[in-house]
Parts: C-alpha cells; sequence; structure tokens
C-alpha cells in the first residue's frame, strides 16, 4: 500500500505562470524514506510546501496533478486537514518553537488532537525519553540551544505519531553531534513504518536511511534509487554543476587527485602583527557566563575558524570583537584599540539583515555611497565586482526575490566592499548547495591573499579539512582546543566537548600522514569538481 | 517574603488580574482627586514590589521620558492655555501624570505575574473566547523577543554600513521597514505552518493539560481590590474631598 503518491505534480508560486516544478511524479510505501535533491533554489522546499497544503492554501500559487498523503488530498484539505497524519519539520528552529516550556511544546499537539490529560503526560513523557530530551522537561525553551530546539521540534512532531514526515533540512543549523541524534531518532521512525521525504544537502548523516533519491532541477524531477542510479541517469557534471552534494568515494573516483590544486602552505605562516588579542574574556548575558576567560591572537591575513556546539558562546565571540557586545571582563584589543563597529565587516547568518536597498546593485553600492564614493564611481566598481564573481545577471534583480544562496553571496560581496581589515563570518556556508559553498570557500582564500584577517564561525565540519585554518574549539564559553584539524582529528578527548565528529573521510584516518592524505584528496577532489 | 508574594500573585486567575486592574484603572479615570490617587498610587506600587518585574532599561527610559514630557506639556496648557494658577496647574498636572503612572504600574504588575499561555487559558475556559483568537495574543508575545533580535541586528550593521548619520535619520528607518517587514511575514508564516500542522484549529475546542480556574485566592484578591476602591471612594465624601470625572 502506498502512503504517498504524487502524480505529474506542477506548481506555480503567487500568480506567475511559469511553474516551479513541473510533471514530477514518485510514490513512497510504508517505512521508505525520498531524499530530495537539486540546487538552491531548485523548488525543493516548494515541492514540500505543495505536499503540506500550504500551498495553495497558505501561500499562493497553483498546484496541477495529483498528490495523496496517506489518503488525504493535501491540495483540496489544507494544512489543518492533512494534520496528525503529517508531520513537518523546517530548516529554522526558532521559527517553528511555540510554546514556553520543553513538556509543553510537545504537548502542545496532543492538546490540540485532544487526546485526554492522562495520556498526554504519558506520551510526552515516552517522547521525551525517545528522543534524549528527558532532562530538559522542565527547561524553558528560550534557554535551549539550536540544536536541542530542532530536536524539540522534532520530538513536538513524533509525539503525535505521524504516518508522514516532511523534513526541510532539519540540520542545517546545528552542530554534527546533534545532527547526528536527529538521524538517530529519524532511523528509528523509519523502522517502526514511518514515511519520511527529506530535503538535506548535507549526506554524511544519512547512512541506511534511503530508499530513493529525487533530483530536481529547473522544475523537473528525476528519480532513482541511488546514488549509483542517479549518476547513470545524469551526467556527472550536471549534478556537480547543480552543487549537488555526492559521495566523496564517487567523487574521489572522477576527479585528478595527482594535481594539487590549493595551496597549503597558508596555514603555516608565521604568526605576527596580532590584529585581534583576547584575554581573559568573560560574558555575562541574562545572568548566564556565555564566554569563560577566553584568550586568543589572530595575525593579518590569517584565518580563525571557530568550532564548537550550538550554544557554546561562538557567536557572542564574534559579536564581541564586532564592538556589538559592549558588556565584558577581561581585555579584547581589535586593530590596537578596542572593539567597533567601523573597523569589521561582519557577515550575519541572516542575509536579509544587511540588506538595506531592493535591488541587488543598489545593495552592492549602498556601503560604498555611504562610505564617501560618487554614486558613478560606486557603481563601476559594484558592477565589476558582480561580473568577477560571476553574478552581474542578479544586477538588476531583488534582493529579495534571489535564492537564498545567492543572498548569501550578495551580503559577502558587499562587506568585502567595506574593505575592512578584518572580516567576521557568522555560519557562512549554511543551508547553502555545494557549488555555493564552495565559491564562499574560494571567496574567503581570496580574502586571505589581500591579507584581510577572517574570523569564522562554522558547524560544517566538512568545510575545515577544506580551508585547513587554525581552529578554536569552544565548549560552554571555554576554549577546550586550538590547533588545526589534523590536530583536532588526533584528540579525541576534546571531541565530546565540542560535538565533533569527523567527516566519513577521516573515520579511517589515524596517523598524521594518512590524516595529510585524506585531507588533500578531499579538497583535491571538492574543488576540481565543484570549482569550474 | 516577596518570593512567596509572588508566586501567589502567579496563582491568581489572569482573568480575575485583567478584570481587578481594569476596574482600577478606570476609577482613577473615572472618579480623581488625591485620595483615590494616593491609594491607586500605593497599592499599584505595593503589587508591583511584590511581583518583582524585569524591567529593560529602554522601558525603564521610555516611561520616564513619557511623565517628564506629559507632565510638563500638561503644566504648561495649564498655566499658558487655560490660566490657572501655578500651584493649582502643578496639582491638577501632578494628579494627571500619577494617573499614568497608575496605569504603568498595574500593567507591569499584570505582565510580570501572567504568563502568556495561562492568560490564553484562562480567555478560553473562563471567558468562552474560542481559543485560536485567545492564542493570537500569545503567538503575538511569542513573536516579539524576535522581532527585537532582528531590530538590533538590523541597526548594527547599518552602524557598520554608515547609515546611520544624523544628518539623513530617515535614510535608517526605510532601510529598515522592507527587511523588518519581510522577516516579520516569513516568521509568522512559517510559526503558523508549524502550529496548524501540530493540529492547531482543526477542532473547535482542545485539552487543557494545565486548566485554569477560579479559586478562593481570586475572590479574595477581587475583593481585596474592590474594598480598597470603594474605601477611598467613601473617605472622599467622608474628607470632602470632591471628586473629579477625568477623561
Amino acid at each position: 500500500m502506498e502512503t504517498v503518491s504524487v502524480d505529474s505534480l506542477s506548481v506555480s508560486l503567487g500568480f506567475k505562470e511559469f511553474p516551479v516544478i513541473r510533471d514530477v511524479s514518485f510514490t513512497l510505501r510504508s517505512g521508505e524514506t525520498l531524499l530530495v535533491l537539486g540546487p538552491t533554489g531548485s523548488g525543493k522546499s516548494t515541492l514540500l510546501l505543495a505536499l503540506s497544503g500550504v500551498i495553495p492554501e497558505l501561500i499562493v500559487g497553483k498546484v496541477e496533478g495529483d498528490i495523496r498523503i496517506v489518503g488525504h488530498d493535501p491540495a483540496s484539505e489544507g494544512l489543518r486537514g492533512i494534520a496528525g497524519d503529517v508531520g513537518i519539520v523546517f530548516q529554522d528552529p526558532e521559527a517553528q518553537i511555540i510554546m514556553d516550556s520543553v513538556f509543553e511544546e510537545v504537548a502542545f499537539p496532543l492538546e490540540n488532537f485532544l487526546y485526554p490529560k492522562e495520556s498526554i503526560f504519558e506520551r510526552v513523557e515516552k517522547c521525551l525519553e525517545d528522543t534524549y530530551l528527558a532532562p530538559y522537561k522542565n527547561e524553558q525553551t528560550d534557554t535551549l540551544s539550536t540544536g536541542l530546539k530542532q530536536r524539540l521540534a522534532l520530538a513536538s512532531v513524533l509525539c503525535f505519531k505521524p504516518k508522514v514526515l516532511l523534513l526541510d533540512e532539519p540540520t542545517a543549523h546545528i552542530d554534527p553531534k546533534s545532527s547526528l541524534a536527529i538521524y538517530q531518532i529519524l532511523r528509528r521512525y523509519k523502522s517502526e513504518g514511518g514515511t519520511i521525504i527529506l530535503v538535506e544537502h548535507r549526506l554524511d548523516y544519512l547512512e541506511g536511511l534511503i530508499d530513493k533519491i529525487l533530483f530536481l532541477n529547473n522544475g523537473r524531477g528525476i528519480l532513482a534509487s541511488n546514488f549509483n542510479e542517479l549518476l547513470e541517469k545524469i551526467p556527472f557534471e550536471s549534478l556537480t554543476q547543480a552543487g549537488i552534494w555526492l559521495p566523496f568515494s564517487t567523487l574521489k573516483n572522477r576527479s585528478e587527485l595527482s594535481k594539487p590544486v590549493v595551496d597549503f602552505s597558508r596555514a603555516n605562516t608565521t604568526r605576527e602583527d596580532s590584529v585581534v588579542m583576547a584575554e581573559k574574556l568573560s560574558v555575562i548575558i541574562d545572568q548566564k557566563a556565555v564566554l569563560k576567560n577566553v584568550s586568543f591572537k589572530v595575525s593579518r591575513g590569517e584565518l580563525l575558524i571557530i568550532v564548537g556546539p550550538n550554544g557554546s558562546g561562538k557567536t557572542t565571540l564574534l559579536r564581541v570583537i564586532a564592538g556589538l557586545i559592549k558588556r565584558y571582563s577581561g581585555s579584547v584589543i581589535v586593530l590596537g584599540r578596542r572593539p567597533a563597529l567601523s573597523q569589521v565587516a561582519y557577515v550575519s547568518q541572516i542575509p536579509e539583515h544587511q540588506f538595506t536597498e531592493r535591488k541587488v546593485i543598489e545593495e552592492v553600492v549602498s556601503g560604498l555611497i555611504a562610505g564617501g564614493l560618487s554614486r558613478e564611481k560606486a557603481l563601476k566598481v559594484a558592477m565589476k565586482t558582480l561580473e568577477d564573481r560571476g553574478l552581474s545577471h542578479l544586477a538588476e534583480s531583488g534582493v529579495y526575490e534571489i535564492s537564498q544562496g545567492e543572498k548569501r553571496l550578495i551580503s559577502l560581496i558587499e562587506m568585502e566592499l567595506l574593505d575592512r581589515p578584518i572580516l567576521l563570518l557568522d555560519e557562512p556556508t549554511f543551508g547553502l548547495d555545494l557549488r555555493h559553498t564552495v565559491s564562499v570557500l574560494k571567496w574567503i582564500e581570496s580574502m586571505l591573499d589581500k591579507r584581510k584577517t577572517v574570523i569564522m564561525v562554522t558547524h560544517d565540519t566538512w568545510v575545515l579539512p577544506l580551508l585547513n585554518a587554525r581552529l578554536i574549539g569552544l565548549s560552554e564559553g571555554k576554549i577546550i582546543f586550538q590547533g588545526f584539524f589534523s590536530d583536532l582529528l588526533k584528540q579525541q578527548r576534546v571531541w565530546e566537548g565540542l560535538n565533533f565528529s569527523p567527516p566519513p573521510v577521516f573515520r579511517e584516518a589515524f596517523s598524521s600522514e594518512q590524516i595529510e592524505i585524506a585531507m588533500r584528496e578531499m579538497r583535491n577532489a571538492v574543488f576540481s569538481t565543484y570549482d569550474r | 517574603m516577596t518570593g512567596k508574594s509572588t508566586e501567589l500573585l502567579r496563582k491568581i486567575n489572569p482573568v480575575v488580574k485583567l478584570f481587578a486592574v481594569t476596574v482600577a484603572v478606570f476609577t482613577v479615570a473615572l472618579f480623581q482627586n488625591i485620595i483615590t490617587t494616593i491609594v491607586n498610587l500605593a497599592v499599584s506600587l505595593l503589587l508591583v514590589f511584590l511581583s518583582r518585574p524585569k524591567i529593560h532599561k529602554f522601558i525603564l527610559t521610555g516611561v520616564a521620558s513619557t511623565l517628564i514630557g506629559y507632565t510638563w506639556v500638561t503644566y504648561v496648557l495649564f498655566t499658558l492655555n487655560i490660566g490657572l494658577e501655578p500651584s493649582l496647574a502643578l496639582y491638577k498636572t501632578l494628579l494627571l501624570s500619577a494617573r499614568i503612572l497608575i496605569i504603568i504600574l498595574y500593567s507591569m504588575f499584570f505582565v510580570a505575574t501572567t504568563g502568556p499561555q495561562e492568560l490564553a487559558s484562562a480567555l478560553t475556559l473562563q471567558l468562552k473566547v474560542p481559543y485560536i483568537y485567545s492564542y493570537m495574543t500569545f503567538v503575538t508575545l511569542r513573536m516579539f523577543p524576535l522581532v527585537r533580535r532582528d531590530l538590533e541586528n538590523m541597526v548594527a550593521f547599518r552602524k557598520m554600513k554608515g547609515y546611520l548619520k544624523l544628518s539623513r535619520p530617515w535614510q535608517l528607518i526605510i532601510s529598515v521597514a522592507a527587511p523588518l517587514l519581510y522577516l516579520v511575514v516569513r516568521r509568522s508564516v512559517m510559526l503558523g505552518i508549524a502550529m496548524e500542522s501540530r493540529g492547531f484549529g482543526r477542532y473547535p475546542s482542545r485539552t487543557f493539560i494545565e486548566e485554569t480556574t477560579i479559586t478562593i485566592l481570586d475572590v479574595l484578591f477581587l475583593l481585596a481590590v474592590i474594598l480598597l476602591l470603594i474605601l477611598s471612594i467613601s473617605a472622599s465624601f467622608i474628607f470632602k474631598v470632591p471628586l473629579e470625572l477625568s477623561l
């Protein structure tokens, strides 16, 4: 018996005639998982919104074709009609936590579905145990880390035992260990007969979970049962051009490993001319110690990557260096004086926070004009930069209309043009396909070539071997690790504190030589495949 | 002492608190004189003291500037426009300013001792408001911290970009409006989807794991507030202090 059946589905958004998704068909049985892949902006989220009935009920759009989910027609029944049989989890936990406490959040759907009071208490207790959230039962949701919030969102959905789960990049915002915990929960859900439709860029955690793959590109969908079949149906170049994260083994076989494509020497440059110095830095926010006695230095032209679990103080540290947080103890010196916004360029997790204009070109020139450049000169510089980055076609587009990956690149360019000596990047690769991610990494390298100092926060562990920078590992506000990626691989005792899990390719690399070879192979494979 | 009192005040049914506060505010507005004002000021200050609210410095600054501005403008109007004697103008001005302060203090007490979810439950269970509407307040309040965070970040980015210039203050406001609206709408849609997909609004009623009820504590609290208000009005008659209808 098919749980999900989609036949010739086409979806248009707004009042546009041109469909975002065209003629997509697939079926899923109970206990099966469909992985939806595609470049940023290919319609993956739109597919989930149509399957959940959000389009056309809450978001204006046209849905054509036939959808059946557990016997429901979402297009006519809407989100309320399918609620109970279908559960939805998005990438942003902030946008889906409703109640004040963990217990209330999990109980919320059960109250709505009119479960008796006694059975709600039983179910919530069981669900909190199954999702490893029992110790947080009485915590306030606002105090939870992002990783815990996402697990809570999943717990709140799983408690009413939906037959189908729709997941839109559920681990995009969270650290590796929290991601592994979420996929462990999903494996159990699948083994109990649950059907999953999953949009995910990060494939590291999906082993043993996927039964079918749907590749969306330019609105068309191609279905395969595994990566090998997908590669038979679609040329390798088309997949990599679309930024699809292929398994490393596939990349390794196809790329030219003999030619090192990226210089490793930068990481070993001597450290002098410190531009950022923190000494015994401590920050207390809402009576909670977020940073405790943090000390480090960053040199001119150096890349420093800050890693650690959600809620460990990474973004707070970045905000102190930016001059956004002024209440701290200890000492922080940036370019010889106290931190100030005028000394740095800061790229936020949410690009929309930066945007001040309507069109892309206006957005890019705005910082230049505010900095004193004439409009004519600013336009020339902006157009030249967009052309250099291959983004000149976006110049006249609206900043809110372009894809999330493109928004991220525009926000980076805008900060680059401020021409500040220090760049602070908060999760610059989150939610991006591999092609856009590689563009961001190349952009970072180009900034280092200009002797800019880059301090970056990331959860994407696979980015670490690609950049090979000095790392700082934060755990509960304290630095518990300083060194390079290769050092981190050898110091397994700090993994627990950092919620770190190495990318699969490094799980068999133990000696320094093995690690270096694996790093070189990975860099060569990724850059030679996706940086074209 | 205050810890126990805070707990007790939190236990009072939100609908009862809302009713008591509304009656008190209307008493000050409709029957104002020095006695009702002093009694209400004392009661509201006591309630705020016992409820121990956490007040952000921006709110305190806002309250202070509102009171100072209101007092100054009212005094100028009384003396220059109406031509009252300075001492009488000051007396009347202070009474009116005290009324604003009393409303603010009662509101602080209510907000500090009432959880949004308890309010939603009480509106549904005691006042029979459909839960979809009573939860609207709750969801709106839920959005405030997120919107505030967005706004703080946006202003910081504009400072970094050099948009915060005294010569062009409108530039900052215009540049914040569009992204803020965009993010608020996006967050609201996501929250709406998250709620509906979890059964919100599917049935006309819902189970409440924590049901609010009217207890003896609520009755005593309401009686105490009403008694104080009646006493203050009675004292006005006894001491022959005229009550003024002041809207």
